[in-house]
């Protein structure tokens, strides 16, 4: 029944289990959540700084529950949040212990691996309160396979922010629970879930969660299939996740810090090599639908054959194993929230791209702050290292610096290979189109005594190029400034002279054409 | 399951036909549609058959349908299932009497965030629960037309002479205690001595055993004891006229567009529906009887039965 009252008896709207809010039926329980003050002090200090922070906690929750499927439901306004999961659910005892004990690494007790061979996310049972910092109350569904118990449960953040004294009553009980609930028997056998429920939502989350609907019609995930998804983060023109509206980028943040599947073809003309990176998501088999639309790794790279460069790697250290890869583009890389190093502990990723690239030197990073996309996924012992955020890490812990250094190395190398591979090829093609520019502008200035149109010139480079001579000479301030940036003076004047040489000028004119090139120029 | 039904699909056609008429007119400023959808969300599919919900590629509710339809709902299973499978729908998770702002108490107003909802241009109030009854204090108690009650209010207050429409559903059996049910006779008796209009309504409309339970009063429990029919019909008589009462108090003339009964055989409950169009009548300030009077005379005039293959045939 929806209510206490015996007028209401008989009449309230039963249309499933009658399971209705705040009034649990069955054999009730409530209980205090044993929380350390530390806990206490960083979750009303805001721990979790966005509402995507929060909301991952609790899919990775159902990633460690084994559920194949989640589905998160945000919209219409955000004021009620849904997260439903076909895993294994949970009981009484095992709710209970789970409050009893947080923040002692209850959650690996039975081991580090979930039943399906996962590797557990969550370590100190931290990601219920995490909801703390966009609602005012949390109530839980749940049930296990093969029992028909039905556990619902409502944690009250209100309450439980306040003091122990502030609830204690005169006779020393406390005076309101910070959570309370019940289990009925109405669940079905062969049914397994659990699903939260996120209420009294708070007015500042909602408008990050809800999007504010602003922007251009077109600058939303929301009501996207996948596809769509992948068709607009692959827009040239989407500069950064924040041309979207914050809806989406919030989504796309959960997206990438949950163990979820990367988009077809995420690598583009790197798709098979790696391919390793692609299969090791997909064998989790875990899929997260926000609002109908499947929610994939939010990382795509652009088609670029011939114009980036990829390096997988391994670091195995004393402290720290890890394997990742670098990805470069000779192209500014956008959307540019992928510029930087993502590292994923046990699958889940550590906060978003960090464009320090672990501290890089200052004086080497702004080189390729803009082109240079990297996953780091390290082995358990970077988690002792990560702080209770989940999204920074300790950056004086031996595993982090192990981490760090050798990643500094292996940026280090892979730099020098791109300047090699990728810029000094572009480099050369670039400056001999300059050239070739350059060249044809001089030969125009002498090709009105020209025997001949098609003259042929030697670049700095060594290459030779031949051009039509078929415009008067006429540089221009601009056109002077520009070659001035291009080349040293004498290398002009040397061009100058071998072009007005080849295209048969006398030798009086040409010494003329070099005077005045020279008053112009030096 | 009485989704599945036939008679319910009948009941469903007739709703989504009112609704249709006035699809094209609707106040884009507006809720178009409330409704106690249930899990399965029936109504909703149908909607959307019908062109009246878009989808967008994912096949969400778009932005452009916000205002379209709020779902209420108060079990949280369903509410789970209907986000999940309509996506971007606004339900509203509460009880309805929650909702308006506490169906027993005249003075307080739904939550602002609310109030859209219970004022939308149609609210389907379609309970699987029979009508509660009590007989307290000397007056009738009953929360389900309690709520209609404040509905009527809280369109007036918010929408002013706007015109609303309530498709209204609830179990047609009677569970009342005895001393209940005796006052219901009385009433009823009273109503049709008092009221040439109702006499001739009720006369028409209840069965012969139930008018002369009526006339006689007798018996204590003898209202619940009558074939579902019967009972169904006794329902169909006294919660149109009960509306038509209150609505008159707020200044709504009722028009009542159904008031139709089906199941009670093979498994399926036996239930009461009706559909109430409600429209400002400037008499009402100065005499409401005669708007009651004037409503109370067609409560009957859509009256029905429609049959387990789904087919209607008039009372």
């Amino acid at each position: 029944m929806c209510s206490s009252d015996p007028d209401y008896e008989g009449w309230a709207v039963t249309l499933d289990t009658g399971l209705e809010l705040g009034e649990p039926e069955g054999v009730p329980f409530d209980g205090v959540v044993t929380v350390s003050s530390v806990i206490i002090d960083q979750l009303s200090s805001g721990l979790y700084d966005s509402p995507a922070a929060c909301l991952k906690e609790l899919v990775n929750n159902s990633y460690d529950a084994d559920a194949t499927e989640v589905f998160v439901t945000v919209r219409p306004d955000a004021a009620l949040l849904v997260i439903d999961d076909n895993g294994t659910g949970l009981n009484k005892a095992e709710f209970e212990n789970h409050f009893r004990r947080i923040a002692r690494s209850y959650k690996r007790e039975d081991g580090d691996k979930t039943s399906s061979g996962r590797p557990k996310i969550g370590k100190i049972g931290i990601g219920f309160i995490a909801a703390n910092e966009i609602c005012e109350r949390l109530e839980i569904l749940s049930t296990k396979v093969g029992s028909t118990d039905l556990l619902h449960v409502t944690l009250d953040f209100q309450q439980m922010r306040l003091d122990a004294d502030q609830r204690r009553n005169k006779d020393e009980s406390v005076s309101k629970a910070d959570y309370y609930g019940a289990v009925t028997t109405t669940a079905k056998k062969d049914e397994h879930y659990t699903r939260i429920f996120l209420t009294e939502v708070k007015e500042e989350s909602m408008r990050v969660l809800d999007g504010t609907r602003v922007g251009k019609p077109d600058s939303t995930i929301y009501g996207a299939t996948l596809q769509g998804v992948k068709e607009i983060l692959e827009r040239p023109s989407l500069r950064t996740w924040g041309d979207l509206d914050l809806y989406s980028k919030t989504v796309l943040e959960i997206g990438l810090n949950v163990p979820v599947r990367y988009h077809e073809g995420w690598a583009g003309a790197h798709s098979e090599a790696l391919g390793s990176f692609t299969s090791a998501m997909e064998k989790w088999n875990f899929s997260v639908h926000v609002d109908g639309t499947e929610l994939r790794r939010p990382v795509l790279f652009p088609e670029s054959a011939g114009r980036s460069i990829v390096r997988k790697f391994a670091i195995a250290g004393d402290h720290v194993s890890a394997t990742g890869y670098l990805f470069a583009l000779d192209h500014k890389l956008t959307p540019i929230d992928l510029n930087g190093v993502n590292i994923r502990i046990r699958n889940a990723g550590v906060g978003g791209y960090d464009r320090s690239y672990l501290d890089y030197p200052g004086y080497k990073s702004p080189i390729f702050q803009d082109w240079v996309s990297a996953e780091l996924i390290a082995d358990d012992r970077l988690e002792e290292a990560l702080n209770i955020d989940r999204k920074t890490l300790r950056t004086t812990h031996p595993s982090y610096v192990e981490l760090q250094s050798q990643f500094h190395d292996q940026l280090d190398s892979f730099f020098s290979e791109v300047r090699r591979e990728l810029y000094g090829t572009r480099s050369a093609e670039r400056k001999r189109e300059v050239a070739q520019t350059q060249a044809r502008r001089i030969a125009e200035a002498s090709g009105r005594s020209a025997p001949s149109d098609l003259v042929s010139f030697n670049l700095p480079d060594g290459e030779s190029v031949e051009i039509t001579i078929d415009a008067p000479f006429d540089l221009s301030k601009r056109d002077i400034d520009s070659l001035s940036r291009t080349y040293r003076p004498t290398e002009i004047l040397q061009v100058v002279k071998e072009a007005a040489s080849d295209a048969g000028l006398p030798t009086a004119m040409t010494e003329a054409l070099l005077a005045a090139l020279g008053r112009k120029f030096f | 399951m009485a989704e599945g039904r036939p008679a319910k699909a009948t009941v469903r056609d007739k709703w989504m036909s009112m609704l249709e008429n006035d699809f094209p007119e609707r106040d884009p400023n507006r809720i178009f549609y409330a409704t106690l959808a249930g899990g399965n969300a029936e109504d909703i599919k149908l909607m959307r058959d019908r062109g009246m919900l878009g989808a967008a590629p994912n096949g969400a509710i778009p932005d452009e349908d916000e205002k379209t339809v709020v779902v209420i709902e108060s079990g949280l299973n369903n509410v789970a299932k209907v986000r999940r499978d309509w996506p971007g729908l606004n339900v509203i998770h509460s009880t309805v009497q929650s909702l308006v702002g506490g169906a027993e108490d005249p003075v307080s107003f739904p939550h602002r965030k609310n109030r859209a909802a219970v004022s939308a241009r149609f609210i389907n109030l379609d309970f699987n629960s029979s009508l509660s009854l009590d007989f307290v204090n000397g007056a009738f108690a009953h929360p389900q037309l309690e709520i209609v009650r404040k509905l009527a209010g809280i369109q007036r207050a918010q929408n002013g002479a706007s015109p609303w429409t309530l498709f209204l559903t609830l179990q047609g059996e009677i569970r009342w205690t005895s001393a209940t049910q005796v006052q219901v006779l009385s009433y009823l008796n009273d109503n049709r001595v008092e009221s040439t209009a109702f006499k001739e309504v009720s006369d028409r409309y209840l069965s012969q055993p139930t008018r002369q339970l009526v006339e006689t009063g007798l018996g204590s429990n003898d209202l619940e004891h009558l074939p579902r029919p019967d009972q169904q019909r006794l329902i169909c008589t006294l919660v149109p006229k009960r509306i038509a009462l209150a609505a008159a108090t707020l200044g709504w003339r009722v028009h009542t567009r159904a008031n139709w009964q089906y199941g009670g055989a093979n498994g399926a409950a036996p239930m009461c529906t009706w559909i109430f169009e409600f429209e400002y009548d400037t008499r009402s300030d100065r005499n409401p009887n005669a708007v009651y009077l004037d409503s109370l005379a067609t409560i009957l005039d859509e009256g029905g039965v429609i049959k387990d293959d789904g087919s209607f045939s008039e009372a």
